[in-house]
C-alpha cells in the first residue's frame, strides 16, 4: 500500500493525454472520469446479466431518466459548493421546504408568485447558512445541520397533517414527456450541468472557485476574494434546490415531509461516486455527477424490475460511497491516516 | 431563548480575552453554557413555574442520558482527529436489537451477560469502522456514512419492530430513578471516567495529540493505526451502552428509531465547544451542553410550541451557538 | 509508473464489481418474484404497492395479496417506495410500462396520489386504494373516523366505570406523517371518548406528535406530561398503540401518583409482553388480511365486469374494525400466523380472528 503515496500528485496522471483535444478533456473532467464512466459501464452490465436484455427497453430508460431528473438538477447546483469547499447538507430539505410552499401557495395565488416565494425562502436559507459559515467562521457541516433541523420544522408547519396536492397541468404534462428513452426534465437537467461544467471550467469565476476550495490561503494570496465566492456557491446551491422544488412538484404533484434528507443522500453520493469530495474543495467535475446518479437511477429501477427489497439499495449505494472514495484517493485523492 | 443564548455569546465576547492555549476557551464556553442553561430554566420558571419541579428534572434527566453517552464517544472520535462518526445510528441500533432480542428470548440469558454482549457488539461495530479507515485510508465522514447505510439496511432486513419484555430486569433498571433516572446516572459515570482518562492518561494523551497533528504525533512514535482502534472502539463502548439502555427504556422500536439521535448528538458536541478538526474539546463540557438542549426541548413544551416550531427552534439555537463560537475563535487567532 | 497504477485500479473495480454483483446475485436470488418481461400476455397480473417496512403488516399485506393471486393463477408486481413520493412515481410509472392489469396498494405518499391517479387513468389501469380515499379509486378500509369513533366510546365507557368520567388531562398521541388517517383516527378517539363523558373540557385535550417511533413519541409525550404535572387522572388516545405505549411509558418513567390509561389503535402491540397493563383496549384493523377484500373487486374486474366507481369511505368496501379489550386481544394469533392463515382461506381476518364480532 506504501507505494501508492508516490502516485499520488496530479502530474503523475497526465503524462499521457496529448495537447490535442486538451479543452475538451478538460472539459470532461480529464482522468477524474474514467473511474465514475467505468463504474457506469460496469452497472449497465451488471443490470444486463440480473435483468436481461429486458432492462434496456426505451421504457425503462425513461422511467430512470425522469426519476432522476430533479436530484440530477440539485445536484448540479449543489455541486458548486463542494467545488468551493463548502458541505451544505441542507439543500435536501430546501428541495422539501420549496415544494411544500409551492404547493401550498401556488393554487391560491398562483404559479409564478407561489414559485418565487418557493425560491425566496430556499435562497434565504441558504443567505443564513453563507452568513454563519463566511461571515462568522462557522463550520459548514454542522451550522447546515442547524438549517436542516429548521427546514424541517418549517417543512411540518406548511404540510402539517395534510401534504397539499397542486398539479400544474403544463409542467405535469411535460414532465411525463420523453424524447424517446429520454425524459424532457433529464435533458433539461442534462443541459443545466453541461452549463455549470462549462461555467466551472472555463469561466473565471469557475476557475476561481475551485482554486478557493482547492487552497484557501493559496487562492487569497491570489488576490481570489474566497469569502464572497462562498457566499456565491451558497446561494447558487439554494436557487437551484428552489428550482428543483417546483420541478418536484411538476412531476409528482405533491409534497411529502420526509424528502429532504434522501435528496442530500442521493445527490452527494452521486457527486461522490462522480469524483467531488466532501473533505476537500476543487475537485470534481458535474458531469461526474451525472453519471453517479445514472448509476444510482438504474439500481433503483433494477430493484423496481426484479422487485427486489429497496434496503438493497441503501446497502449497494454505501458500498458504492466507500468504493467512489478509494478509488478517489487512489486515483490521487487525500490520503486519511 | 434564542436572544438568552446570544445575549450570553456576546457578553463573552467583550470579556477580557483569556491567554489560554491557541484559542482554547474552555472557561468561556463552560459559561455560556451554564448561564444559557441559567437563563433558560430562569425564564422558563417565571413564566411557567410548574417548570421548576423533580419531575421536570426527570424528564430533562430521561431525555439526556442517551444523548449525553453518544456524545462522549462521538466527542472521542472528534478530538481524535476523525471528525465524525455518522454511523451512530448502526452503532447504537445494532446492540439495542441484540439486546431485545436476547431478553424476549423464551429462555433468556442471565441479564448481565446480555448487557456485556451487547456492550461488546458496540466494540464490534467501533472496529469494523476503525478497519475499515485504516486499512482503506478514506475519511471516517464517508466510511461511516457508508456503513451506518450499510448497517441500519441490513438491521431492517432482519426486524421491522423489536419489543423489549416490560417485566425484564433491564426495563425495570432502564424506567426507573433515584431522584435522577438510573439511566442518567450511568452517563454520568460515563462521563466522570472518560474525561479523566483522555485527559490524564498516556493513550489519552497520545489519541489527543493525533487528532492534533498526525505527523508530529508520528514522530512522538505514536502508532497513528493503534489511535484509530483506540478512538473507534473506544466510542464503540459508549454505543453499546448507550445502545443497552435504549432498549432498556423504549419498549418498542423499529431499525430507524435512533436516525434523530444523532442530530442531537452532533449538537451536544458542537456545543460543547469540541474542535471539528481534533485534537481539543473537553468532555466534561458535554454535560452542560447536553443539559442545555435536552432543557430547551421540555421548556419550549412548556410554552406550548409544537413539533414544527421546536425544530425550528432547536435549529437556530445550533447555528447561533457556531456562529458565536466561530467569531469568538476567529478573533482568539487573530 | 503507470502500468502499475492502471493494474491498481482495474484490481479496484474488479473488486467492487465482484462485490455489486454478489449483493445483486444474492438478493436476486433470494426475494424476486420473478416477473421480468411484459406482463401482457393474457395473464392477469396485479401491481402490489407496499408503503414502506416500518411495520409488520406491510409485508405481511403483499404476502397475502401474492398467496391470494396464486390461488387465482395470477401474477404479481410487489413494489415498495418507503414513503417518498419520487419513489412513489417511479413505482407507478414502472407499473404502467409493465402494463399491469390492476394495482392494489396502501398510497400513503398521499401528496403525489392525485398525479398518480390521472396517470393511471390515462393507461386504463383500475386502483384499489386501502384506508386513503382519492377520486377515481375504488376505496376498501376501515372508516377511520368511524373506527376511531368507536375506540373513543370503548375506552369512555371503560373510564366512566373506573374513574365516574372525571379525566382531567387527554393525551392525543398524532403521526403527523400519516396525514388524513391520523386525523380521522386520533381526533375521531378523541370526539368518541368526548361523546360518552362530555364534560371533559376541552383545555384537557393535549397533543404530541412523532414520526411512529417510540424513540420519537416517548420524549414527546414525557415532555408534554412533565408541562402537566397536575393531573391526575390521564387517558391516552392515538393514531396506534406505539404512541400510547410511548405514553403509558414516559409516565412510568417520571413516577409520581397520577394514574394513566390508555387506548390504541390498530393492534399492534396490544395483547403481547411488550404492552403495558394501563393499555385498557385497541383495535384491530387485521391489515394484512385486506387483500382478501380487494380480490372480490379485483374478481370482477378479472371477470372483464368491474363494479361501479365507489371512491369515498362512505359508499367503499368498508372493512370492519374489531375493538378488542386487552383480555379479549390475549387470544387473537399472531401477525405471521394471521396471515398464513388469510392466505390459506382467502377468508376476512375479522371473520376469522376477532373475538368481538
Amino acid at each position: 500500500m506504501s507505494t501508492l503515496t508516490t502516485h499520488r500528485t496530479p502530474v503523475d496522471l497526465d503524462i499521457r493525454p496529448p495537447k490535442r483535444f486538451a479543452k475538451i478533456r478538460a472539459f470532461y473532467g480529464g482522468s477524474s472520469l474514467g473511474a465514475v464512466v467505468t463504474a457506469a459501464l460496469l452497472v449497465a452490465v451488471i443490470s444486463l446479466i440480473v435483468a436481461g436484455p429486458d432492462f434496456y427497453s426505451v421504457d425503462n430508460f425513461g422511467i430512470l431518466t425522469s426519476y432522476i431528473a430533479v436530484p440530477l438538477v440539485m445536484s448540479a447546483f449543489a455541486c458548486v459548493g463542494l467545488l468551493a469547499g463548502i458541505v451544505d447538507l441542507s439543500v435536501g430539505p430546501m428541495v422539501g421546504v420549496s415544494a411544500a410552499i409551492f404547493a401550498a401557495l401556488g393554487p391560491q395565488l398562483g404559479f409564478w408568485p407561489g414559485a418565487a416565494i418557493a425560491v425566496l425562502v430556499a435562497l434565504a436559507a441558504a443567505a443564513i447558512n453563507a452568513l454563519a459559515v463566511v461571515r462568522f467562521r462557522a463550520d459548514s457541516i454542522a451550522a447546515t445541520v442547524g438549517m436542516l433541523t429548521i427546514l424541517s420544522g418549517i417543512t411540518l408547519a406548511v404540510i402539517g397533517s395534510n401534504p397539499p396536492t397542486y398539479i400544474v397541468d403544463g409542467l405535469f404534462a411535460f414532465s411525463l414527456g420523453a424524447l424517446g428513452p429520454f425524459s424532457y426534465l433529464f435533458l433539461i437537467a442534462v443541459a443545466v450541468i453541461l452549463a455549470v461544467a462549462g461555467f466551472v471550467t472555463f469561466h473565471k469565476v469557475g476557475r476561481h472557485l475551485r482554486a478557493a476550495g482547492g487552497d484557501e490561503n493559496a487562492a487569497t494570496r491570489a488576490g481570489i476574494k474566497v469569502g464572497r465566492l462562498r457566499v456565491f456557491a451558497f446561494l447558487f446551491g439554494g436557487l437551484g434546490a428552489g428550482i428543483a422544488g417546483i420541478l418536484y412538484i411538476g412531476q409528482n404533484g405533491g409534497p411529502a415531509l420526509e424528502i429532504g434528507p434522501s435528496l442530500t443522500f442521493q445527490s452527494y453520493a452521486a457527486l461522490m461516486i462522480g469524483g467531488f469530495s466532501l473533505v476537500r474543495g476543487g475537485v470534481g467535475n458535474p458531469i461526474g455527477g451525472l453519471f453517479g446518479l445514472l448509476i444510482i437511477g438504474a439500481v433503483g429501477v433494477l430493484l423496481d424490475l426484479q422487485q427486489i427489497n429497496n434496503h438493497f439499495l441503501d446497502v449497494v449505494l454505501g458500498s458504492a460511497l466507500i468504493v467512489a472514495v478509494l478509488v478517489d484517493r487512489l486515483r490521487g485523492g487525500d490520503r486519511f491516516e | 431563548m434564542t436572544t438568552a443564548l446570544t445575549d450570553q455569546k456576546t457578553r463573552a465576547v467583550t470579556a477580557p480575552r483569556p491567554r489560554t492555549l491557541k484559542g482554547d476557551h474552555y472557561g468561556i464556553t463552560a459559561a455560556a453554557l451554564l448561564g444559557a442553561l441559567v437563563i433558560v430554566i430562569v425564564v422558563t420558571t417565571v413564566l411557567h413555574p410548574d417548570f421548576f419541579s423533580g419531575r421536570t428534572l426527570i424528564a430533562i434527566g430521561f431525555t439526556m442520558a442517551i444523548t449525553g453517552i453518544l456524545s462522549v464517544g462521538q466527542a472521542i472520535i472528534t478530538i481524535s482527529g476523525a471528525v465524525l462518526d455518522l454511523s451512530i445510528p448502526a452503532g447504537l441500533m445494532l446492540p439495542a436489537w441484540a439486546v431485545a432480542t436476547m431478553l424476549g428470548a423464551s429462555n433468556p440469558l442471565p441479564t448481565a451477560l446480555i448487557v456485556l454482549i451487547g456492550v461488546a457488539l458496540g466494540v464490534v461495530w467501533g472496529g469494523i469502522n476503525a478497519l475499515i479507515v485504516t486499512t482503506l485510508k478514506i475519511n471516517p465522514i464517508i466510511v461511516t456514512l457508508g456503513t451506518n447505510f450499510i448497517g441500519i439496511a441490513i438491521l431492517s432486513m432482519q426486524f421491522t419492530t423489536a419489543t423489549v419484555p416490560g417485566r425484564s430486569e433491564l426495563s425495570m433498571f432502564g424506567n426507573g430513578s433515584l431522584l435522577l433516572p438510573n439511566i442518567w446516572w450511568v452517563m454520568l459515570v460515563v462521563v466522570l471516567v472518560a474525561a479523566p482518562l483522555l485527559r490524564y492518561t498516556r493513550s489519552g494523551r497520545h489519541l489527543t495529540a493525533t487528532g492534533g497533528s498526525v505527523p508530529a504525533a508520528r514522530s512522538r512514535g505514536i502508532s497513528i493505526r493503534g489511535m484509530r482502534y483506540l478512538a473507534f472502539c473506544t466510542a464503540g463502548i459508549c454505543y453499546g451502552i448507550a445502545g443497552v439502555l435504549f432498549a432498556g427504556s423504549t419498549s418498542n422500536f423499529n431499525p430507524m428509531g435512533s436516525a434523530s439521535l444523532l442530530l442531537s448528538v452532533i449538537a451536544a458536541v458542537i456545543l460543547a465547544g469540541v474542535r471539528m478538526d481534533g485534537g481539543r474539546g473537553s468532555i466534561l463540557l458535554l454535560l452542560p451542553a447536553c443539559a442545555l438542549l435536552a432543557t430547551v426541548q421540555t421548556a419550549l413544551v412548556f410554552f406550548g410550541l409544537d413539533a414544527a416550531m421546536q425544530s425550528v427552534f432547536q435549529g437556530a439555537i445550533l447555528i447561533i451557538a457556531l456562529a458565536g463560537d466561530g467569531y469568538l475563535r476567529k478573533r482568539s487567532t487573530r | 509508473m503507470h502500468i502499475k497504477y492502471s493494474f491498481r485500479r482495474v484490481a479496484v473495480i474488479v473488486a467492487a464489481a465482484a462485490l455489486s454483483l454478489g449483493a445483486l446475485s444474492a438478493c436476486s436470488s433470494g426475494d424476486s418474484g420473478g416477473a421480468g418481461g411484459s406482463s401482457d400476455d393474457g395473464d392477469f397480473t396485479v401491481g402490489v404497492l407496499v408503503a414502506g417496512h416500518d411495520a409488520p403488516w406491510e409485508e405481511q399485506q403483499a404476502d397475502v395479496a401474492t398467496a391470494l393471486a396464486e390461488k387465482r393463477g395470477w401474477t404479481t408486481i410487489v413494489l415498495t417506495y418507503d414513503n417518498d413520493p419520487s419513489t412513489f412515481t417511479r413505482n407507478v410509472s414502472t407499473l404502467i410500462s409493465k402494463k399491469v392489469d390492476a394495482v392494489v396498494g396502501f398510497m400513503v405518499a398521499t401528496g403525489a396520489n392525485a398525479a398518480a391517479q390521472q396517470r393511471f387513468e390515462a393507461a386504463g389501469i383500475p386502483v384499489i386504494t386501502y384506508d386513503i380515499a382519492q377520486d377515481g379509486w375504488y376505496f376498501v378500509g376501515v372508516d377511520n373516523a368511524a373506527s376511531g369513533k368507536l375506540n373513543g366510546e370503548a375506552f369512555g365507557n371503560a373510564l366512566k366505570e373506573k374513574w365516574d368520567c372525571d379525566v382531567d388531562l387527554v393525551l392525543e398521541g398524532h403521526q403527523s406523517a400519516a396525514g388524513a388517517v391520523d386525523e380521522q383516527r386520533t381526533g375521531g378517539e378523541a370526539e368518541g371518548l368526548l361523546s360518552v363523558c362530555p364534560d371533559i373540557p376541552e383545555s384537557a385535550f393535549q397533543s404530541f406528535d412523532s414520526d411512529g417511533t417510540a424513540a420519537a413519541a416517548q420524549p414527546a409525550a414525557r415532555n408534554l406530561l412533565t408541562a402537566n404535572p397536575n393531573a391526575k387522572h390521564i387517558a391516552v388516545v392515538g393514531i396506534n398503540d406505539i404512541n400510547v405505549q410511548a405514553a403509558l411509558d414516559a409516565q412510568n418513567q417520571l413516577g409520581g401518583d397520577a394514574e394513566i390509561l390508555g387506548w390504541g389503535q390498530d393492534g399492534g402491540l396490544i395483547g403481547t409482553d411488550a404492552a403495558s397493563p394501563n393499555m385498557l383496549g385497541s383495535a384491530f384493523y387485521f391489515l394484512e388480511g385486506y387483500p382478501h377484500y380487494s380480490f372480490q373487486i379485483l374478481d370482477k374486474i378479472a371477470a372483464g365486469n368491474p363494479p361501479e366507481m365507489a371512491d369515498t369511505a362512505a359508499n367503499g368496501l368498508l372493512i370492519p374494525p374489531c375493538v378488542v379489550t386487552a383480555a379479549e386481544a390475549a387470544d387473537v394469533p399472531s401477525g405471521d400466523e394471521r396471515t398464513k392463515e388469510i392466505g390459506e382461506k382467502d377468508e376476512a381476518g375479522h371473520d376469522l380472528f376477532c373475538p368481538t364480532k
